[in-house]
C-alpha cells in the first residue's frame, strides 16, 4: 500500500465522527444509525397480524375461484377533440417563470397530458440560463398540495364554506364602501411587486382609491440592498451584481450561492470562473466573512468567522485600507472614507483585509464586493462606494432605474397605523412572517381582514375572509427580474380547485371589475406599449418565456455618497455580547414553502438536518453554556425569549446563535410540526427594514428535541480510530492551485494502490453498447445548493419519509450531497460532495444479488428491475458508496408523511397527479437507486433510432439533475466518444474515481476541488 | 378397548403417498397452464361501448392503420382516436346509425368515449411502440389480423418471454418499413433480409437488459 500520508487530510463528516474512537460493541465503528435495523413501532398485535393473514389469504382464494387472475379492465378515455400539437403520453413544454423573494428563474414546464409534473430550467431567460432553484424544483408539488385551501371561508377560527359568487360580492362590496372615503381606511399587504401587471394596478389603485395604503411585507426581498441602492442612486435607483467575468468577489455576509436574491443567476455565473482545465487557467477568488457557514462559505478560498455586527467593519476597514493603496474615489464619494469612523480589528482580521485590498485592487474592473441582505443598508452603501472606486460599476455591480414600482411601506407601519379599519393580505402572511413583537396577528384579527393565499395559513385563520387564490402554475401572471428582464407566466392546467388568480383579484379591488388573467396581463401590455405591441409579439413572448424587443432606455443613476457618513453613524452599533442571527432557511425561505414535504425532508446544506430548524452554536459557545446537539436553548432578544434546540455547527463564529426562519408553523399536515418559530424573536428595525442580528443572551432551558440529521449516515469512510490508523480513503480529493500546479496527477496519489494492483475477482460484464453513459461531477463548481436533489425527486418519483423514518436513516434520495469537514473542529473548511448511484462497470451490488435483480446493462448501466427485487437488500450492504435505498414501508402511498392515503382519497388523487409516468412507482419492499434518468436516455434513443441513427448525439439526454444544476456542474454523456463534453472533462487530470482502490470502475467520477488561496494569506 | 379408526385407514398414507406426486404435478400443470398469459390473456374480447368493426373499416373498406393511430409513428402510445376522427366521415355517413349514438354524444359533449383497453401491459413495463414501427415490426406481428377482428381480442399473449423471443431474435418479425401497417404481408410469401434493405438506415438490435423496458 502506498504511503498517502501527505494527502491525509482528515475527513470528518460532524464532531461526533471526528471525536468517534474504537467500539467496543460493534467491534469498530458503527456503520449505520442506532435504530436502523429496529421496526417501527406499530400497535399490530399478534392476533391482528393472523387476522390480516387470514383475510389476506382469503381475498386470494375468493379472486382465484372467481377466475379474475387477468389483469382489472381498464379504459381509455380519448379526447373528443385532441387539442393540436398534443401526442398523448409525449410531454409537452411550457415556458413560464417562477419568483421568490425577487429571484426570477425561467423556467420551462414539463406537462405530461396537461398535468404539469417537472419544473426545468428555461436557457433563454437571462436569469437562471437554464438553470432552477430548490425552490422553483419544489413549487410543482405545492400544486398538487391536499392542504390547500379548496373553497372561501368566511368567519375567522370557525369559518364557514362560501360559494364564489358571494365571496367575489362580498370583496366587492367590502372595496366599493371604501370608494367614497378614497379609499381611507383601506390597507393592502403585498410581497414585493415585482409583476409590471400588478405594478399597473396599483397605479389604477391609486387612482380608484387613493388614500387606501399599500404595504409590503417580504421576508425574502432584498429591502435593506433596495434601500441602499437608493440611498446612493436617488429613488428608483436598483443595484445587482454580473459575477461571469469577476477576478476577486468579497462576500460580505452574502450567501450569494445560496440564499440571496438572483442566487441562480450568480451561481451560474461565479461558477463559470471557476471552471478550470488547465493549470494555468484563470480561477477567481472568493473572501468570504459570515457568522455562519454558508453554501458561499464552503466555496471560499478565503473565509473568516465573524459576529455580523462585526461584518460593517470590515467594510470599513476596507474602505481605509483602499484608501491607504491609493484607490481612485469617484467625485462624489471623494474625502468620504476621511469621514468614516475608524476601526480597529485582530490581528488576523487586519490580515485579511489588506491582502483582500491588494486584491480587490489589483483586479479592479474585474471584482465584486457583494454585500449580504442581512447587512444593514450603510453596509451595502458602502459597498456600491467600493465597488465604484473599484472600477466595477457596469460589471461586477450594475445599477439601472426602475421607474415602474410603486412605492410601498414597510409592513411595520401597519403595526402602528391607527386609521386601518380592513385589510387585504395579497399572498402575504402578516400574522406569522412578521417580527412578532409588532403585534400583527392581533392587531389583523381585530380587523376586517381578507385573506387570498394557497393555505390557511396564520393570517388565513384569523381572516375575515380566507379566500384560496390558483398557484402560480395555474394562472397568466408576469414577473421582472433584477436586471429588468420580464417573463409572462403561463397557466400549465385550469385551477384545480376553481380559484381566481391573485393578479385577478387585485384587479377587482383596483378597477372594480373582475376580468380574466389573460386580458389583464395580455391587454395590459397592449395599453402600456400602444403600436409595438401585436398578437404576433405576445405569442413569441410567451413561447419563449421572456418578454423581448421592448427599446429600454439604460439610464443610469447618479450616484452620490454624501450621505453614507450619517447613515454610518446612525446605522453602526458595536458588536458586543451574545449575537442572535436570523437568515432565510435555505429550504423553506421565509416559511412560504413550509407546506412542502420535499423541502422539509431535504437535508440542509450545511447542517442536513431534516424536518427542523435549530439555534447553530459554535462547539466553543456550545460548551460554554452547556449544551449539545438538541438540548432545548432560551434565546432572548429585546425581552422576547424562543426555547429552541442547540445544534453545534462547524464553522459558527463564537458568541453568535443563527437562527433560521420559516419554521414552528401551525398550520397544513407538513408545516406544523417542524422547527421553531424564529419571528418570535425577530427584531424590527429602522425603517421598518427587518434588523437580522441583534444582541441577545441565551441559557440552557433544560430538556431535549430530537433533531435528525443525515450527516453521520450512509458515509463512505471509516472514522479514523484511535489504535487503528489507516491512510484516508480518497473520496473528496481537493488541492490548492499551487499545489496543483506543481502536481499535477495530485489526485491519482490520493489512490491507495498501484492501478497494477488492481485485479477484479471475476470479469466484469461484457460493455458491448454502441453508448456507453458516464457523468462527471465538477467539485469545484458545486455549491451543495440542493436543486438537484429536488430535481432528482420529482423526475424520478421519489416519496418523503418523514422525520422518524429519516432517523432511521431510511430517507429516500437517490442523489444526496455529502458535507465534508477538513480541519480545526471550530473554524473547519468544508467540500461538498453530490453522491448518487456510481454505475460501477464491476458492481459489488450486482454480484450478490440472489435474483439477479440489479444488473449490468451493456450501455454502463446499473439496471434496477424492481419487480424482480425481493428485498433482500445485499445490494445496498454491499454498495461502497451508500447510495441504495429500500422502500422499508409503501411510502408512495402515503400523501404527506404519517398520513395513509386512505385517509384523505382527494389528496391521495391530487399527489398522484405529480408523478411522473415514465417512472415506475415502487411500492414497499423493493430496492431503488439512480438510474442516471434511464428514461430520458430511452426516449433519446428511441427518437434517434426511429430517425435512423445508432447513436444519440452528444448533449440530447441531459439528466434531471444536470439539467438544473445553477453552478453547471454536472455532466453527463457518452465515454466512449472521446469528443463528447463528459469525455473532455474526464480527460482533465482533476479526474478522479472515489474510491479507485475497490476498482469498481464507476461511471461518475469527480473533478478535484481546487482553491484558489492568497499567497500572502497562506 | 374398540378401535378407534377402523382398518382400511391403514390404507391412507399409502393413498397419499401415491396420490401426492400427482397433486403437486397437477398444480404445477394448473399454474403452468391456467395462470400463463397464454392462457388468462389471450383471446381477451372484451365488450367496446361502440360496437366498432376493424373488419369492416381496416379490413373491407381499407383504412390504414394509421389514419385513426396517427400518433404511433411518433410516441409510446398507438393512442385511440378523438371522437373528432370518428366523426371526419359520420358527420357525412351513417349520420342517424343508432349505433354511433355514443360516438355523436361524445362529439357534442365532449366527454371522452368509455373505451376498454384491450392490450394491457403492467405498469412497470414502458413498450414504446414508434421504436418498434421504426424498427419494421408489423402491427399484425403483436396484435394479429385486425382486419379480420369485428370485436379486437388480444391474440398474443405479450408476456416477458414472448417478447424476449422476438428480441433475441428478431428478423422473422421484421418487414419492409413501407409493409408494417400491410396486414397481408407475410414472412413467408416474401423473402426479406433486413439487412440488404436500402431503405433501414440502421439495422435493429432489440435491447435485452433489464432497463430497456423496466425503469
Amino acid at each position: 500500500m502506498r504511503d498517502s500520508k501527505e494527502f491525509r487530510h482528515g475527513y470528518w463528516r460532524s464532531l461526533e465522527h471526528r471525536a468517534m474512537s474504537y467500539d467496543q460493541e460493534a467491534d469498530g465503528w458503527r456503520e449505520f444509525a442506532p435504530g436502523a435495523d429496529t421496526r417501527p413501532a406499530t400497535s399490530l398485535s399478534r392476533r391482528r397480524f393472523f387476522g390480516a393473514m387470514g383475510a389476506s389469504a382469503a381475498l386470494a382464494g375468493a379472486t382465484a375461484t372467481t377466475g379474475c387472475i387477468r389483469k382489472p379492465a381498464e379504459e381509455i378515455l380519448p379526447f373528443a377533440e385532441r387539442p393540436e400539437d398534443m401526442i398523448p403520453g409525449k410531454p409537452l413544454f411550457y415556458a413560464s417563470a417562477f419568483e421568490e423573494g425577487g429571484t426570477v428563474a425561467g423556467v420551462l414546464v414539463e406537462s405530461q397530458d396537461g398535468r404539469p409534473t417537472k419544473i426545468e430550467g428555461n436557457p433563454r431567460h437571462p436569469g437562471s440560463q437554464g438553470a432552477a432553484s430548490v425552490f422553483a424544483q419544489a413549487s410543482v408539488l405545492e400544486l398538487y398540495d391536499p392542504d390547500r385551501t379548496r373553497f372561501p371561508l368566511q368567519g375567522g377560527e370557525q369559518a364557514e364554506v362560501r360559494d364564489w359568487t358571494a365571496t367575489k360580492d362580498a370583496v366587492s362590496t367590502l372595496v366599493e364602501g371604501f370608494v367614497a372615503k378614497q379609499g381611507k381606511g383601506l390597507a393592502l399587504v403585498m410581497r414585493q411587486v415585482i409583476s409590471p401587471t400588478q405594478r399597473y394596478q396599483l397605479q389604477q389603485l391609486r387612482r380608484r382609491l387613493p388614500q387606501a395604503r399599500v404595504f409590503v411585507d417580504d421576508p425574502m426581498m432584498p429591502a435593506n440592498a433596495l434601500a441602499a441602492a437608493e440611498l446612493v442612486g436617488g429613488e428608483g435607483a436598483r443595484s445587482f451584481h454580473a459575477l461571469g467575468e469577476t477576478q476577486t468577489v468579497f462576500a460580505a455576509d452574502a450567501d450569494f450561492l445560496g440564499t440571496e436574491t438572483d442566487h441562480i443567476r450568480l451561481t451560474r455565473e461565479w461558477a463559470k470562473t471557476r471552471r478550470v482545465q488547465r493549470t494555468t487557467d484563470e480561477m477567481s477568488r472568493l473572501y468570504v466573512v459570515e457568522p455562519h457557514l454558508t453554501s458561499t462559505g464552503t466555496m471560499a478560498d478565503h473565509r473568516l468567522r465573524m459576529k455580523s455586527g462585526a461584518v460593517g467593519d470590515v467594510m470599513l476597514a476596507l474602505a481605509r485600507a483602499l484608501d491607504g493603496l491609493g484607490v481612485g474615489w469617484p467625485k462624489s464619494g471623494e474625502g468620504v472614507v476621511a469621514q468614516l469612523p475608524a476601526v480597529s480589528l485582530d490581528e488576523p482580521t487586519q490580515a485579511f483585509v489588506s491582502a483582500l485590498a491588494k486584491d480587490l485592487l489589483a483586479t479592479k474592473r474585474r471584482s465584486a464586493v457583494v454585500v449580504g441582505e442581512r447587512q444593514p443598508v450603510w453596509v451595502h452603501a458602502l459597498g456600491t462606494l467600493i465597488n465604484a472606486a473599484l472600477e466595477n460599476n457596469g460589471n461586477g455591480q450594475r445599477w439601472l432605474f426602475d421607474r415602474e414600482s410603486p412605492k410601498l411601506e414597510p409592513v411595520a407601519e401597519l403595526a402602528r397605523a391607527t386609521d386601518v379599519e380592513a385589510v387585504l393580505c395579497f399572498g402575504t402572511n402578516p400574522a406569522y412572517d412578521t417580527p412578532a413583537a409588532l403585534g400583527l396577528a392581533d392587531k389583523l384579527a381585530g380587523l376586517t381582514t381578507v385573506h387570498f393565499g394557497l393555505y390557511r395559513d396564520q393570517t388565513g385563520r384569523i381572516a375575515k375572509w380566507h379566500i384560496p387564490v390558483s398557484h402560480w402554475l395555474e394562472a397568466w401572471g408576469d414577473v421582472q427580474a433584477i436586471d429588468g428582464t420580464v417573463s409572462i407566466q403561463q397557466p400549465l392546467i385550469a385551477p384545480l380547485h376553481d380559484t381566481w388568480s391573485m393578479t385577478e383579484w387585485l384587479g377587482l379591488v383596483a378597477s372594480g371589475s373582475m376580468l380574466d388573467g389573460y386580458s389583464v396581463v395580455k391587454y395590459g401590455y397592449a395599453e402600456r406599449l400602444g403600436g409595438g405591441f401585436n398578437d404576433k409579439t405576445w405569442r413569441r413572448w410567451v413561447h419563449d418565456g421572456v418578454v423581448s424587443g421592448i427599446p429600454r432606455e439604460p439610464v443610469l443613476p447618479v450616484l452620490d455618497w454624501k450621505g453614507l457618513p450619517e447613515a454610518v453613524a446612525k446605522g453602526r452599533r458595536p458588536a458586543g455580547g451574545v449575537e442572535v442571527d436570523f437568515h432565510l432557511s435555505p429550504k423553506v425561505g421565509d416559511g412560504r414553502l413550509g407546506n412542502s414535504s420535499w423541502l422539509q425532508e431535504l437535508p440542509h446544506p450545511i447542517s442536513k438536518l431534516t424536518w427542523d430548524n435549530a439555534a447553530y452554536v459554535s462547539a466553543a459557545t456550545a460548551a460554554g453554556l452547556g449544551v449539545g446537539n438538541g438540548d432545548l436553548l432560551t434565546l432572548t432578544v429585546g425581552g422576547r425569549t424562543l426555547q429552541i434546540p442547540a445544534f453545534i455547527a462547524p464553522g459558527q463564529a463564537d458568541d453568535t446563535i443563527s437562527v433560521p426562519l420559516g419554521y414552528g408553523q401551525d398550520w397544513g399536515s407538513v408545516a406544523n410540526g417542524p422547527g421553531f418559530n424564529a419571528y418570535e424573536l425577530l427584531p424590527s428595525g429602522e425603517g421598518g427594514l427587518l434588523e437580522w442580528f441583534g444582541e441577545g443572551s441565551a441559557a440552557k432551558a433544560g430538556g431535549t428535541h430530537l433533531l435528525v440529521s443525515t450527516q453521520d449516515y450512509g458515509t463512505l469512510k471509516p472514522p479514523v480510530l484511535r489504535g487503528m490508523e489507516y491512510p484516508e480513503r480518497p473520496i473528496v480529493i481537493e488541492a490548492t492551485r499551487q499545489e496543483w500546479a506543481k502536481e499535477p496527477d495530485f489526485v491519482e496519489k490520493a489512490n491507495l494502490m498501484e492501478p497494477e494492483r488492481l485485479h477484479h475477482l471475476w470479469d466484469p460484464p461484457k460493455l458491448t453498447g454502441k453508448q456507453q453513459w458516464g457523468m462527471s461531477i465538477d467539485l469545484n463548481t458545486c455549491v451543495g445548493c440542493n436543486a438537484c436533489m429536488i430535481a432528482c425527486q420529482s423526475e424520478n418519483n421519489i416519496p418523503v419519509v418523514g422525520k422518524a423514518q429519516v432517523n432511521n436513516g431510511r430517507e429516500m434520495h437517490w442523489l444526496r450531497i455529502d458535507r465534508y469537514f477538513r480541519g480545526d473542529e471550530n473554524n473547519p473548511t468544508a467540500v461538498v460532495q453530490p453522491m448518487g448511484c456510481q454505475h460501477c462497470e464491476a458492481a459489488p451490488c450486482e454480484t450478490v444479488c440472489p435474483v439477479a435483480a440489479t444488473t449490468h446493462s451493456p450501455e454502463g448501466l446499473n439496471d434496477m428491475a424492481y419487480n424482480r427485487c425481493i428485498g433482500t437488500r445485499y445490494c445496498s450492504n454491499n454498495c461502497p458508496y451508500k447510495v441504495r435505498r429500500f422502500n422499508f414501508l409503501a411510502y408512495n402511498l402515503d400523501v404527506r408523511p404519517g398520513k395513509f392515503w386512505t385517509d384523505d382519497p382527494d389528496g391521495a388523487r391530487l399527489a398522484q397527479l405529480q408523478k411522473n409516468p415514465d417512472v415506475t412507482v415502487r411500492f414497499r419492499g423493493v430496492m431503488e437507486k439512480c438510474t442516471y434518468c434511464v428514461q430520458r436516455i430511452n426516449q433519446a434513443k428511441i427518437e434517434a433510432h426511429v430517425a435512423g441513427h445508432d447513436k444519440v448525439a452528444d448533449g440530447t439526454i441531459v439528466t434531471a439533475c444536470e439539467q438544473t444544476c445553477p453552478a453547471g456542474a454536472i455532466v453527463f454523456g457518452d465515454v466512449s466518444d472521446p469528443e463528447s463534453a463528459v469525455s473532455q472533462l474526464k480527460a482533465q487530470n482533476r479526474n478522479y474515481q472515489v474510491l479507485r482502490d475497490l476498482n469498481n470502475s464507476p461511471r461518475t467520477s469527480y473533478l478535484a476541488r481546487i482553491r484558489n488561496p492568497n499567497p500572502e494569506l497562506v | 378397548m374398540p378401535a378407534i379408526f377402523p382398518r382400511w385407514t391403514n390404507n391412507i398414507p399409502i393413498a397419499i403417498g401415491l396420490l401426492a406426486p400427482l397433486v403437486g404435478a397437477g398444480l404445477i400443470f394448473a399454474v403452468w397452464y391456467w395462470f400463463s398469459p397464454k392462457y388468462t390473456d389471450v383471446g381477451y374480447r372484451p365488450e367496446q361501448p361502440v360496437p366498432y368493426s376493424h373488419k369492416l373499416h381496416a379490413g373491407d373498406m381499407g383504412i390504414d392503420c394509421r389514419y385513426c393511430h396517427n400518433t404511433v409513428e411518433r410516441a409510446a402510445h398507438a393512442a385511440i382516436p378523438p371522437t373528432a376522427t370518428c366523426m371526419n366521415c359520420h358527420e357525412q355517413v351513417k349520420t342517424e346509425s343508432l349505433r354511433l349514438r355514443k360516438v355523436r354524444e361524445s362529439y357534442q359533449t365532449g366527454e371522452p368515449i368509455p373505451w376498454i383497453r384491450v392490450h394491457q401491459l403492467p405498469d412497470y413495463a414502458y413498450f414504446d411502440h414508434s421504436a418498434h414501427v421504426g424498427a419494421g415490426v408489423g402491427c399484425a406481428s403483436c396484435h394479429g389480423r385486425v382486419d379480420k377482428m369485428v370485436v379486437v381480442e388480444m391474440r398474443q399473449p405479450l408476456s416477458m418471454g414472448w417478447c424476449l423471443d422476438c428480441h433475441r431474435n428478431p428478423t422473422p418479425n421484421l418487414r419492409p418499413l413501407d409493409q408494417v401497417t400491410n396486414m397481408d404481408w407475410t414472412p413467408e410469401a416474401e423473402a426479406y433480409d433486413p439487412s440488404r434493405d436500402p431503405d433501414r438506415k440502421r439495422q435493429v438490435n432489440p435491447p435485452l437488459h433489464c432497463s430497456g423496458c423496466h425503469r
